[in-house]
């Protein structure tokens, strides 16, 4: 019986520091290492691509890809543009030299939330829809509104 | 000593108890999944970012009933919930996600099975999920352009993997089951 009443004693006797290092195993670091290499990665790729694309002062366009149909638009006209794919309604709207989703059917409003896109590269998408509207052309900037 | 919940030697003697546990985990997989659609406070307003409570009971059962029976949990989740609540894109989102995620789970645990806890595991699981759902995003939309959204998903799977990974760790330390292997070298 004592021997039993050893191992108790070592087994309460943990603390909590000690509880937290069982469940993590060397393995885990490198796997983290491995997931935030991938992620600055994937940050800087993006900037080592525009830095090889050579500036230009083109006029930005706006692409808007519904479903299988694409359509350019100039962002520096003002417009309405009103989509319908899917069975969803999304009304697409040009001014001030940006593009927004003004308002959409679609159930979590992703792109409405997204906000203005003026600068080439940047991305507005609504899944629901199978809509794509991407700012084109002009110097490419490495700054990426995501969404 | 604690009785165990389930017996995994039983089970190849009792073909009903192990469809009885098997059917319990899908059961709770589902659930997780129809809680996370309904509860839009729980999904942070950020595109993809879900918690993936799903995932936890696949890499649980993983764990303890080995790697088949983690496939087809993964399979037939993603079919009921596709019939249940959510349409075919969703479908296609969820299995091309659980494929990869599988894939990175089937790796981890045949090869680096005790060199990585179920934290590491879950985290890259739940990066790879992500991943495939961009694949699916890409191949749907026919571009390239929403790989600009890969760091956010890889942080955000990182960061719900780890929670996932900690409650799995919690789950093998606390619900017993027998003839489980644990992941930990065992001290001689």
């Amino acid at each position: 019986m004592p021997e039993s009443r050893k191992q108790i004693q070592t087994r309460t006797g943990r603390g909590t520091a000690r509880k937290l290092s069982q469940f993590v195993c060397p393995g885990d670091l490198i796997v983290y290492g491995i997931l935030i290499t991938l992620t600055v990665l994937s940050v800087l790729l993006p900037f080592l691509f525009s830095a090889a694309v050579p500036e230009s002062d083109e006029a930005l366009n706006v692409r808007i890809q519904c479903g299988d149909t694409v359509s350019v638009y100039p962002l520096s006209e003002p417009r309405e543009i009103v989509l319908e794919n899917r069975g969803y309604t999304v009304r697409v709207v040009i001014e001030n030299a940006s593009v927004s989703v003004a308002d959409s059917t679609c159930r979590d409003k992703i792109c409405v939330s997204s906000g203005k896109a003026d600068r080439a590269g940047e991305v507005i998408v609504c899944l629901p829809a199978h809509i794509l509207i991407a700012v084109e052309g002009g110097s490419v900037d490495a700054d990426i509104i995501l969404g | 000593m604690r009785t165990s919940f389930s017996d995994n030697e039983g089970h190849k003697k009792h073909p009903a108890q192990r469809l009885a546990f098997r059917g319990l985990l899908l059961c709770l997989a589902i659930v997780f999944s129809y809680l996370e659609a309904q509860l839009p406070f729980l999904v942070i307003p950020i595109p993809g970012f879900k918690l993936g409570f799903a995932n936890l009971v696949i890499t649980f059962c993983a764990y303890t009933f080995g790697l088949p029976d983690a496939f087809f949990l993964s399979i037939a989740r993603i079919l009921i919930v596709a019939l249940l609540f959510g349409g075919w894109i969703g479908f296609w989102f969820s299995l091309c996600g659980a494929l990869c995620s599988f894939l990175v789970l089937a790796l981890l645990l045949r090869f680096f099975r005790h060199a990585v806890s179920p934290l590491g595991v879950s985290a890259a699981c739940a990066a790879a999920h992500n991943i495939g759902q961009l694949i699916t995003a890409a191949v749907l939309l026919k571009s390239l352009s929403v790989c600009s959204y890969l760091p956010v998903l890889l942080v955000a799977g990182m960061l719900t993997g780890t929670i996932t990974g900690v409650l799995v760790s919690l789950l093998l330390t606390y619900v017993p089951v027998s003839g489980y292997r644990s992941y930990k070298k065992e001290k001689s």
